[in-house]
């Protein structure tokens, strides 16, 4: 198997066609379905050998991810910060950034970075999915998304979720 | 004002109700609560969010304008949902078996007017979905 050489422009191809068909039937409630897929996107990235078991706090939740995304090209760098209950994460060059674009022209709420609307919660976006589903499995918080946008040069994004105990 | 856990807990007196879920677009489950009945409280929040959606698209599909509310009467009950602006909730009530030439909502109660109850997300600036589940 090619599993090593994998393109980008594949898993947005494929991406593109889940995404346009989810907001065509779901609409704008979409974030709703990657809300629920979060914790098997979790699940299945375990079987496959990447193990977020270890981590049980913000700090190894900040290493580890940005780690993770990092080495699996997902995006150039990724850096938490924590103040108060809000979990900042600041991405930078995320790999999807045309996939962003191409669903912006057609006006789908984006994949990962920028122009979420106002009222119209973003959805699919990876790195928000995974840190929602860690902080909630491993850190025992109820964590929502708060603020996803862009910031800085294109591809650079900034999001923000709200922890809170259960 | 009183909070969103105590205007459940209002709704749940209303004859039938035995749950009433806040929920966000994105499928998070802002407040519930139920009489006693078991709830997964991230599959409800997800169904009822994409319920909605796919109820609004259905409803742009056909041309027949925004949705305000939804209802689907099962065996054993009622499901409905509403939108939840920043200046009113309402609530229905219904039976879930009807008697013959009974209306399925014989009564509408629209509780009193409150401000936003804090539920003014940076995404959720619209409305929020209720449920009312397993009217008798």
């Amino acid at each position: 198997m090619a599993t090593d050489r994998i393109d980008t422009r594949a898993v947005q191809g494929v991406l593109y066609g889940i995404y346009k068909a989810l907001h065509g039937v779901v609409g704008e409630n979409s974030a709703a379905v990657m809300r629920r897929a979060a914790p098997d996107i979790l699940d299945m990235l375990g079987k496959l050998g990447v193990d977020f078991s270890c981590v049980d706090d913000v700090n190894k939740l900040s290493a580890k991810l940005g780690e993770t995304m990092v080495q699996a090209g997902m995006c150039e760098n990724m850096a938490f910060t924590l103040n108060g209950s809000d979990l900042t994460a600041d991405i930078t060059q995320c790999s999807f950034y045309p996939l962003t674009m191409k669903l912006k022209e057609e006006g789908i709420p984006p994949f990962g970075c920028p122009f979420a609307e106002e009222g119209i919660p973003p959805f699919g976006c990876p790195f928000a999915a995974l840190t929602i589903a860690i902080a909630e499995k491993n850190l025992g918080k109820r964590a929502r998304l708060k603020f996803l946008e862009p910031v800085g040069k294109p591809g650079d994004t900034r999001l923000i979720v709200e922890l809170t105990d259960k | 004002m009183p909070s969103v856990k105590q205007k459940l807990s209002e709704l749940l007196k209303v004859d039938g109700v035995n749950t009433a879920v806040v929920v966000g677009r994105d499928g998070f489950v802002i407040d519930g609560l139920t009489n006693g009945a078991a709830m997964d409280v991230e599959a409800i929040g997800a169904v009822i969010s994409t319920g909605v959606g796919t109820a609004e698209v259905m409803g742009r599909e056909l041309k027949v304008g925004a949705m305000s509310q939804g209802m689907m009467e099962y065996k054993d009950g009622i499901i409905l949902m509403s939108f939840l602006g920043r200046e009113a909730i309402t609530g229905l009530r219904g039976r879930g078996q009807r008697e013959p030439g009974q209306r399925a909502l014989p009564d509408k109660e629209v509780l009193p007017r409150d401000p936003s109850y804090n539920l003014d997300r940076t995404f959720v600036t619209v409305w929020e979905a209720w449920m009312f589940r397993g009217f008798r």
